[in-house]
């Protein structure tokens, strides 16, 4: 039950993707989304298309990982392209019953599960290109400026990559846990509802204890070792901004106009 | 203390994205069932008001900024504005709302299932008005409240009513082994 989840899906590479500062690669994925909401017509479509395809191509991540990063999400790509198709009122195409296929349903619902599909596959692009720490450090160092108005940054980023850090260690632990419940005879999957929920109890009080312990343990750790918070610290890698952070500024750029253009003034 | 509790807020995180993982989806409803409801019950009761939303934020950040946490390795701001999101934004508040009510009463079953009951409410008014809005500006589609309220609320009421029967079970018992165990004392005021 537990062991197959792969968590984290970090496509280690030298790309131009790759090789961007995380906050580039944050800004301007924020950008493409907030581009896609200016597209109506068909030809803002197949702009983003080319853009997404381009993107692919640029980050050299075989597309059958970016084909799986939406596996997850078909349920809701079907269901929007259901609702869109069979509940437009228009020119019938096809009736089936009380469903009724509809020639501007078929485009909106094409449309509007493509919009759908290009934000699935360019956020997955961010998380393939980039490795989670390099992530959250982009993110600290982009939260950075609200700091003077107290907003905890650097907290907030340390506490994001704990709990990354932490996923993959409590997942081993549960399953420690239940196989060591399991020796002594316990038992989680079969039986009743209420059987089953009882059964859940020599599992979870164990995980939640060793949680808290972890982190008794984590915090004396830290203190021993003097960690104040983030000021005045100094970092072993520092992010620095370069001439292809420059050029993905003017591709987003760009592509923002371009879908604005099209929008208000085609 | 508050690194401590900073730490434990991302533990619980960590935790509550492991029961993100363990999803079942019905057939007839975007919405899929997962242990969500129970681990973030959990941690509000475990954890207090505060860190309780800190833990969801947390996980909602992680969520926001593309990594795979969400039910079924979900992730993106697709998901916050997604038929979902609504219930992404109230599990914080429910976090929140059962943290605040099970520190004002006494730690017995009845007592906490009543107060999950209350934020369970809460989660589904997020829930319910995330869903519109997502029809009404994500999808231009109209939804009706009595459509919504059949399509998001009605299929998983009576699961929700379980799974927080045993998120009340199962606070009570853990809340008593940590005081037990000498973990958990007043530090989250």
């Amino acid at each position: 039950m537990l062991n197959n989840i792969t968590f984290g899906q970090y496509f280690p590479g030298n790309s131009f993707l790759h090789r961007l500062d995380p906050r580039t690669k944050i800004v301007g994925t924020l950008l493409f989304i907030s581009s896609i909401f200016l597209a109506e017509k068909v030809t803002a479509y197949v702009v983003i298309l080319v853009f997404t395809l381009l993107a692919i191509a640029v980050s050299r991540i075989p597309p059958r990982f970016v084909f799986r990063s939406f596996r997850p999400l078909w349920i809701i790509l079907v269901f929007t392209l259901g609702i869109h198709m069979f509940s437009t009122p228009g020119l019938v195409l096809y009736a089936w019953g009380p469903l009724t296929l509809t020639q501007e349903g078929l485009r909106q619902g094409i449309l509007m599960s493509a919009r759908l599909l290009f934000l699935i596959i360019m956020s997955s692009l961010l998380t393939f290109t980039t490795s989670p720490i390099v992530l959250t450090d982009g993110i600290e160092r982009l939260l950075s400026p609200f700091r003077k108005i107290g907003f905890p940054a650097h907290e907030l980023a340390m506490m994001m990559t704990i709990a990354l850090r932490f996923i993959p260690t409590l997942l081993e632990e549960t399953d420690r846990i239940m196989k060591a419940q399991m020796a002594r005879g316990a038992d989680f999957s079969s039986g009743t509802i209420v059987r089953r929920a009882q059964n859940m109890i020599p599992l979870l009080i164990p995980l939640f204890i060793s949680a808290f312990r972890r982190a008794d343990e984590l915090a004396t750790a830290m203190e021993a070792r003097c960690y104040r918070g983030g000021e005045n610290r100094t970092r072993m890698k520092e992010l620095a901004l370069s001439w292809l952070d420059g050029i993905a500024a003017c591709v987003f750029s760009l592509l923002l106009f371009l879908l604005a253009y099209l929008r208000w003034w085609h | 203390m508050l690194l401590r509790n900073m730490i434990l807020a991302s533990l619980f995180a960590a935790l509550i994205t492991i029961s993100s993982q363990i999803a079942f989806p019905l057939p007839f409803s975007p919405v899929p069932h997962t242990l969500q409801v129970l681990f973030v019950m959990l941690s509000g009761i475990l954890l207090g008001p505060r860190w309780g939303a800190v833990s969801v934020g947390l996980w909602v950040l992680l969520g926001i900024f593309g990594l795979p946490v969400f039910a079924q390795g979900k992730a993106g701001l697709t998901v916050l504005v997604g038929p979902t999101g609504g219930f992404i934004a109230g599990f914080g508040c429910c976090a929140a709302l059962v943290g605040w009510l099970t520190a004002r009463c006494s730690l017995t079953y009845s007592r906490v299932f009543i107060s999950m009951l209350i934020g369970l409410t809460a989660l589904y008014t997020f829930g319910m008005l995330g869903f519109m809005a997502s029809f009404t500006w994500f999808l231009h589609k109209t939804m009706t409240f009595q459509q919504g309220f059949l399509l998001v609320v009605m299929p998983f009421f009576p699961f929700d009513v379980l799974k927080i029967g045993l998120a009340a079970f199962l606070g009570v018992r853990v809340k008593q082994a940590l005081i037990h165990a000498g973990m958990l004392k007043d530090q989250f005021q």
